[in-house]
């Protein structure tokens, strides 16, 4: 992918992710079944994946996101992880959390630390965040 | 029994270490010069520069030497071979025939002694290098202080004397060396064969033990030996060893030898207080081991005898190994208790330089602290009343250390000497065990050497006191004891804690050559 | 009986997480990003989630073996940027601390390093760094300076081999052999002159126990006694007399027999009297109650020795079948009080979970023909052996070409396949011709084409001699006596042969292939690796 290209990708993935706040912020109290699908757009739209992407993993979905943008599989990615060497933080965590960090910070809310570390799956993050707005 | 067991038995006699000699050869290297000739070696006038005159002064120097040689070593420790001569010419070959010539006693000689007219350096050295044994000279003007660093420098084991006496020590030294690689040991294993319940401060490896000195060890059952403890002409009946004729047990015939020898140990003692059948039981096992001694060729010995308790049978057959010990000790058989090997090989050396059967017993310091004489056990081990007794005839003697076991010699001032008094009591309060007690107060004022290796075989602790006390002589049980004064106890306490407990004894001051022996040893040697 | 095999042990791993957390938002040499990148938030959050991943690869049963591996509750040491080492967190990592065998530490985000060595320089407990992206070399080198034990690793695999190998050095260190000494207790030179100089050495070296007892003194106990009284000679043994024995009572007889038709009824063949197979058993269960007494989890006697006493024939018992039992339920046992092949056991035991078997280890290689050659001819009696197990070695021989060698003991057991597999198919018969001595005869041709491994310890505890081999027949299936053997195919005879010269005659081995495992052993216990 050229680099124009990416930089049209990522100016529409912003526009995406933004709606799908923007989405949110609209309902009072939604429920967890209402923040889910517009949290898994922000998701799938900020890891430049697709609706082809089955899986509800949230380590998953950034496994996926990293693997396609470096064209290696799932599989290497665990033995090759890429991150900041000098930080020491492997790139699937430190991508999900920049990705819930900002999501919630759009949001306007700040979920607890350990809730936020036990969701394993979009719709866990989702009940979480609900109880939040 | 099987005949070449038999055969052995009959015709073996035990090798003790005290008769063991070194065996020196002498060799006398003389040149001559074949032609008339002056130099910067060669010096002379007239009839000096001939062969015949060279032939003739080699011939003087030889006779006076060989005849010097016949007298000069203590015959108890050195047996001196034929002399050897060599000549050689001023074209300094070195010929296989000489060098054959001078190892033709190889295989019996311990020590090469030189002597020589002239410079035959190269041939001594080329020697020594080939024949692997130690050599020696006595020191003269200048071979002495050329050849001795050169073959050094090629890693043989060399000595130069300076004068009879030292020639004297080193070759006493060497004898004992001797005596010590070719010591055989009767072990006697229950469990453990390097180490018994009560003596771990034994030598961590027998292994290296033989290794390093030579000595070797064979090795025999408690429960076997046991066993031919009891007269049975038929040792197919053996417990132990069912089926088997080749036991060892005694015969009638030798357990009348025992009983004779027990009426004999009865009758020459001031005071005997125990019976006689209770005195015959301990010649019993006494005569068992010598005759398994003698089968299996070992002049040493050792028994774990507090593993061996523990299986009940001492107390069944009602004897213990207090007396085999003092017996071997006064027959040059070296002999420790309870399976402690470093104080059996540190009893070896004192009794070969002292030529004195040696005591072995537990050894404490016991410095009057607060009025009261330390560290001395009171009760369990010694007589709480005896001991009391020592303490007031000890007053406030400073120094004192004391060695207990029940294990003294009635020979203490050499093998062969009168013997000295004597009394009987038994090991064990109900009666069994027999030991000689020995009045140690009797040698008050009497210096004493004392000796032990340490676990890993590599040190030997060498001290010396004087005798200032005994106790136990009126008790029975390991309370038999000997009170002397170190230099400095606390001292030898410190320096036993890198030795271990039972510290063997001789009586003499034996430190100088304690100390060659253990350098010879390759030991490194601690003095207190 | 409460004897403890060395199998059942665990490695007890403290898996410690040490993680930072800035307190402020700031950026620096040692500090990157934006947004919020630079929070508070941030670290914890992705410190937590890392933690979170590395306690569940824990309960990852591919990875980590849990009858192997007992990891202890996972620690957590939070810090910020002022790197401070508190007492009370090294409190929390210590606790308890004579319980911990290793610790696992998952490096968290930044710089922890410090408190990863001074944890390490104050337990003196081995450290495998988790396969973090970490820059492991600044800590491992670190730490290895400080003389303590450090183990860089790349992936959770290299996790569990170290831990293998940590395990297995755990055993040593628990192995307590009973060693029924007649003679000299450190090797028996009747037979197994190449044993260890010293024992004390292997202590020194590997921590292994020895405890002592005397053979006469089992014998003995092998009598039953129903009602043994102390002090009196009438009922008690020879050897120690008024004192309560260790020998059968009625209870334990009842068991012995119900072992022994248990072991007779499960056999395929059985060419022995019960009432001679039950004497073999009740040698094994008195054996038990020995180690039971001394606390001790492996055995050795020398038969030799004890032979010449003839009290074995008398008795009509001998030790196979006691070896054979013992290493069945993971008690290492060997034949002639052979200690190196007993230590080499015990470690083939610890890597595999299989039970090893020892023997005589020669040169296999048949000669091709009608006559096998005198050594051949004069160690089987028994026309099967001859007729069957020859010629088909011969075949095999023919057909696969290379070396063998040959490993014969009447020792062979019924889980080669693991302690937990089912029993193998076997058959029972005398060691000796005229019927006595039980011996489990196992038919090796089953296992054709099985890889195992070989090894032997030299006689100063320095080397290890491993050697790799594939199965192609066994021999004396059929047999009495010492006969019993497997045939291996290995890479180059005459190299083995020079090699093992320096080891010694028996050589144990495992089914499977645990090479380089015993390479890393030998590594941490120092000793050289002499592969063949």
């Amino acid at each position: 992918m050229s680099y124009l290209n990416v930089l049209k990708r990522l100016k529409a993935a912003d526009e995406v992710s933004a709606a799908e706040v923007k989405a949110i912020l609209s309902m009072d109290h939604p429920s967890e079944g209402q923040v889910y699908p517009h949290l898994r757009g922000y998701l799938l739209s900020r890891f430049l994946l697709d609706d082809s992407v089955q899986t509800d993993d949230l380590k998953k979905l950034v496994s996926s996101s990293i693997s396609k943008s470096l064209e290696i599989s799932e599989g290497d990615l665990d033995v090759t992880d890429l991150s900041d060497r000098c930080i020491s933080a492997p790139s699937v965590e430190t991508k999900l959390a920049l990705a819930m960090l900002k999501f919630e910070e759009a949001l306007g809310i700040k979920v607890d630390v350990m809730e936020r570390v036990n969701c394993v799956t979009v719709a866990d993050y989702a009940g979480v965040v609900s109880r939040y707005l | 029994m099987d005949p070449r067991v038999e055969n052995a038995m009959m015709t073996t006699g035990m090798k003790k270490a005290i008769d063991v000699k070194l065996n020196v050869q002498p060799i006398f290297v003389a040149l001559y010069h074949e032609h008339v000739f002056e130099g910067p070696c060669r010096f002379g006038a007239g009839d000096e520069l001939k062969k015949e005159y060279d032939l003739a002064l080699d011939a003087m120097i030889y006779d006076r030497t060989k005849e010097a040689w016949a007298t000069m070593f203590d015959p108890q420790n050195v047996n001196v071979l034929e002399p050897i001569i060599i000549y050689r010419d001023e074209t300094f070959l070195t010929t296989d025939w000489m060098l054959e010539e001078m190892g033709k006693t190889s295989k019996e000689t311990d020590v090469y002694l030189f002597a020589t007219a002239s410079r035959p350096y190269d041939l001594i050295v080329e020697f020594a290098q080939r024949i692997g044994k130690p050599i020696c000279m006595m020191q003269d003007c200048c071979g002495s202080s050329i050849v001795i660093p050169a073959c050094r420098a090629r890693g043989v084991e060399c000595y130069a004397f300076t004068d009879v006496e030292d020639a004297n020590l080193t070759f006493s030294v060497l004898r004992v060396r001797k005596a010590l690689s070719e010591l055989k040991v009767l072990a006697v294993v229950r469990n453990n064969s390097n180490v018994s319940i009560s003596a771990p401060d034994s030598f961590v490896s027998l292994e290296d033990v033989t290794m390093k000195f030579g000595a070797r060890f064979r090795f025999i059952n408690v429960h076997e030996l046991m066993d031919y403890s009891h007269v049975n002409n038929d040792s197919t009946q053996n417990y132990t060893t069912p089926g088997r004729h080749d036991g060892m047990n005694i015969t009638e015939e030798e357990m009348k030898e025992a009983e004779a020898m027990a009426d004999e140990f009865i009758a020459k003692a001031d005071e005997c207080h125990m019976e006689r059948d209770m005195v015959v039981n301990t010649f019993r096992i006494y005569r068992t081991i010598q005759k398994v001694m003698n089968a299996y060729e070992c002049n040493a010995f050792t028994a774990p005898c507090p593993d061996v308790c523990a299986t009940r049978r001492i107390n069944e057959e009602k004897f213990t190994f207090c007396l085999t010990h003092t017996l071997n000790n006064e027959n040059g058989i070296p002999s420790a208790c309870e399976y402690d090997v470093p104080a059996l090989f540190a009893a070896m050396l004192l009794q070969n330089v002292s030529r004195c059967p040696s005591y072995q017993g537990n050894t404490i310091t016991a410095p009057k602290i607060g009025g009261i004489r330390q560290f001395v056990p009171r009760g369990a081990l010694l007589n709480i009343e005896s001991v009391q007794k020592a303490d007031v005839e000890l007053g406030d003697l400073e120094n004192v250390c004391l060695t207990f076991h029940a294990v003294p010699t009635r020979f203490p001032k050499g093998f062969g000497t009168e013997m000295e008094p004597y009394s009987i009591r038994s090991f064990a309060h109900s009666g069994f065990g027999a030991t000689v007690r020995y009045d140690f107060k009797r040698d008050i004022g009497q210096t004493i050497t004392m000796a032990r290796f340490d676990p890993t075989g590599t040190k030997l602790l060498v001290a010396k006191g004087t005798i200032c006390g005994g106790v136990g002589y009126g008790d029975r049980n390991c309370s038999e004891g000997v009170f002397f004064q170190v230099e400095n106890s606390s001292d030898f306490f410190q320096k036993q804690l890198n030795f271990g407990n039972h510290i063997p004894l001789v009586y003499g001051d034996w430190m100088k050559e304690m100390i060659r022996l253990g350098e010879v040893l390759g030991l490194e040697v601690i003095t207190a | 009986m409460s004897i403890k095999p060395i199998k059942d042990i665990k490695l007890n791993v403290r898996p410690v997480s040490v993680v930072l957390y800035h307190d402020y938002v700031f950026e620096g040499p040692c500090r990157f990003g934006e947004g919020p990148q630079l929070t508070y938030d941030f670290d914890k959050t992705v410190n937590l989630m890392m933690c979170k991943a590395f306690e569940e690869s824990l309960t990852d049963a591919s990875v980590f073996d849990p009858k192997k591996i007992n990891f202890l509750p996972h620690i957590l040491i939070e810090r910020n940027e002022e790197f401070i080492v508190k007492d009370e967190d090294m409190e929390k990592v210590g606790e308890d601390i004579e319980n911990v065998d290793a610790f696992y530490i998952h490096v968290g985000m930044s710089r922890t390093y410090d408190f990863m060595i001074e944890m390490a320089e104050r337990f003196n407990k081995p450290v495998i760094l988790g396969p973090t992206m970490a820059i492991d070399t600044i800590t491992t080198a670190a730490i290895a300076a400080t003389g303590r034990k450090v183990y860089p690793v790349r992936t959770v695999q290299d996790v569990a081999r170290h831990f293998d190998v940590l395990r297995v050095k755990k055993m040593m260190n628990n192995l307590a052999v009973l060693c029924a000494a007649r003679l000299n207790s450190n090797r028996s030179f009747p037979s197994a002159p190449d044993g260890f100089l010293s024992t004390e050495d292997v202590t020194k070296r590997m921590g292994i126990r020895f405890r002592y007892t005397d053979p006469h003194e089992i014998l003995d106990s092998t009598v039953p006694r129903p009602v043994q009284t102390a002090y009196d000679e009438e009922t008690t043994n020879h050897t120690t007399p008024g004192r309560i024995g260790l020998n059968p009572n009625d209870e334990d007889m009842a068991v012995i027999e119900k072992i022994t038709d248990e072991f007779i009824a499960g056999a395929a063949e059985v060419e022995m009297d019960r009432e001679l197979i039950m004497r073999s058993v009740k040698a094994w269960y008195v054996v038990n109650k020995f180690m039971d007494h001394l606390d001790c989890n492996a055995f050795t006697i020398p038969c030799p020795d004890v032979c010449a006493t003839r009290r074995l024939n008398k008795e009509k018992i001998t030790f196979c079948l006691t070896h054979s039992l013992n290493q069945e339920i993971g008690i290492p046992s060997a034949c002639e009080y052979d200690i190196p092949a007993l230590v080499t056991q015990a470690i083939l035991m610890g890597f595999s979970g299989k039970a090893p078997y020892m023997g005589n280890c020669e040169f296999g290689n048949i000669p091709q023909g009608d006559d096998p050659g005198a050594f051949w001819s004069a160690m089987f009696v028994h026309e099967a052996s001859k007729n069957e197990d020859i010629p088909f070695l011969q075949k095999q021989q023919a057909e696969k070409g290379g070396d063998y060698v040959i490993v014969t003991h009447a020792v062979p057991n019924r889980k080669f396949k693991g302690f937990d597999a089912e029993n193998a198919p076997y058959a029972i018969r005398s060691f000796a011709r005229s019927g006595f001595g039980a011996t489990i005869r196992y038919d090796f041709k089953q296992d054709i084409g099985q890889v195992v491994t070989l090894m032997r310890i030299d006689p100063l505890c320095r080397k290890f001699f491993i050697a790799k081999g594939e199965v192609i027949g066994g021999i004396g299936y059929k047999d009495t006596n010492c006969s019993e053997g497997v045939v291996v195919k290995i890479r180059d005879h005459a190299d083995f042969f020079r090699k093992q010269s320096y080891f010694g005659n028996h050589v144990p081995l495992v089914y499977g292939d645990y090479v380089e495992e015993l390479k890393a052993l030998a590594e941490e216990f120092d000793m050289e690796v002499v592969e063949a």
